[in-house]
């Protein structure tokens, strides 16, 4: 799921790289320096993730992560996911450079998401945490597909039609990353429940 | 498309061949002026020498296309794995990431130690 180039309207392409300048700046202003390390492993696993190919009928389709990026990495997550879209797009050719400024506000948007979810839900009980972990998880992917119907109709597509391809084709993902998402929480909720302490309230660092 | 055309020229050969042991056979008696020039000409060609050379012709002309497709597949399947990320950038990708979250944790640990009061960086 990633936008090339010249799909978008400059006019669109322009309006989402600014957004994404300012989601950027938020996103670094909230981060505490002390987590840069995990947000660093969180980024390449990021980067890596979308090489990961769930094969479904004829085509495949990959991971896309944002979902446990978000919930491990809180306000951090945008920085996070646009620096792992930056390289892809440098080294793999996911998407075009044009482009980063929408892919980044597709994904990182849902991050954002499912780190508030997440947030929401952290401190219950350990069945209400793991299942909160894969709800938010598997509403990123969701939303990630809706922002690009959304982005697409601006390109003069058809909404509901792009998007419930986009949603369909995104089923099986949806799927496996909210149960990646639950296994990931309720194995660090045993072994390092700290990691899970990401900062997402507003009036966190 | 090749292969049809030399069809046809094999096609017309086969016809000249005939249409020339017909003339031989009506030999010099025909009133027909061209009848003679014709009938020694297919009498030159005539013989199996012509036809074995257009079957060869043909036979390398498959051969050559049959091995121009396979040439093709793999062009086409050698530029799908160019565009496939291989290990070299999966780890350079994940070098520059380690690498520029290095650099600002290093920032981000120096700004800490010029200021040790200050506990958030």
């Amino acid at each position: 799921m990633h936008l090339s180039d010249g799909v978008l309207p400059t006019a669109v392409a322009v309006g989402s790289f600014a957004v994404t300048g300012l989601c950027l700046a938020l996103s670094v202003k909230k981060t505490n320096g002390d987590d840069l390390p995990k947000i660093a492993v969180m980024t390449s696993a990021f980067f890596v993730a979308s090489l990961v190919h769930v094969p479904l009928g004829p085509t495949s389709v990959h991971l896309l992560l944002p979902g446990v990026v978000g919930i491990l990495t809180g306000w951090s997550a945008f920085v996070s996911i646009f620096m792992g879209l930056v390289l892809q797009s440098l080294l793999f050719q996911f998407g075009g450079l044009t482009a980063l400024g929408a892919n980044g506000l597709m994904m990182g948007l849902p991050a954002w998401c499912a780190a508030g979810i997440f947030h929401y839900v952290r401190g219950r009980s350990a069945a209400m945490e793991v299942a909160g972990a894969a709800c938010a998880s598997a509403a990123a992917v969701a939303l990630a597909s809706l922002i690009l119907a959304g982005l697409l109709a601006t390109g003069g597509e058809d909404f509901f039609g792009v998007a419930k391809i986009a949603v369909i084709a995104h089923l099986p993902v949806v799927v496996i990353e909210a149960v990646i998402a639950a296994f990931v929480v309720s194995f660090l909720r045993r072994v390092k429940p700290e990691l899970l302490d990401a900062p997402m309230g507003w009036r966190s660092v | 498309m090749k292969g049809r055309e030399l069809l046809g020229g094999l096609l017309i050969c086969a016809v000249l061949l005939v249409s020339g042991a017909v003339a031989s056979d009506r030999g010099p008696a025909s009133s027909d002026s061209a009848g003679p020039s014709i009938a020694e000409e297919s009498r030159g060609w005539s013989g199996p020498e012509p036809l074995r050379m257009l079957e060869t012709l043909h036979e390398q002309q498959q051969q050559m296309a049959g091995e121009l497709r396979a040439i093709k597949r793999e062009i086409a399947a050698l530029k799908t794995a160019m565009n496939e990320p291989h290990l070299k950038d999966i780890l350079g990708g994940i070098g520059y990431i380690l690498g520029l979250f290095g650099i600002a944790f290093y920032v981000h640990a120096r700004r800490r130690q010029q200021r040790p009061a200050s506990r958030s960086g």
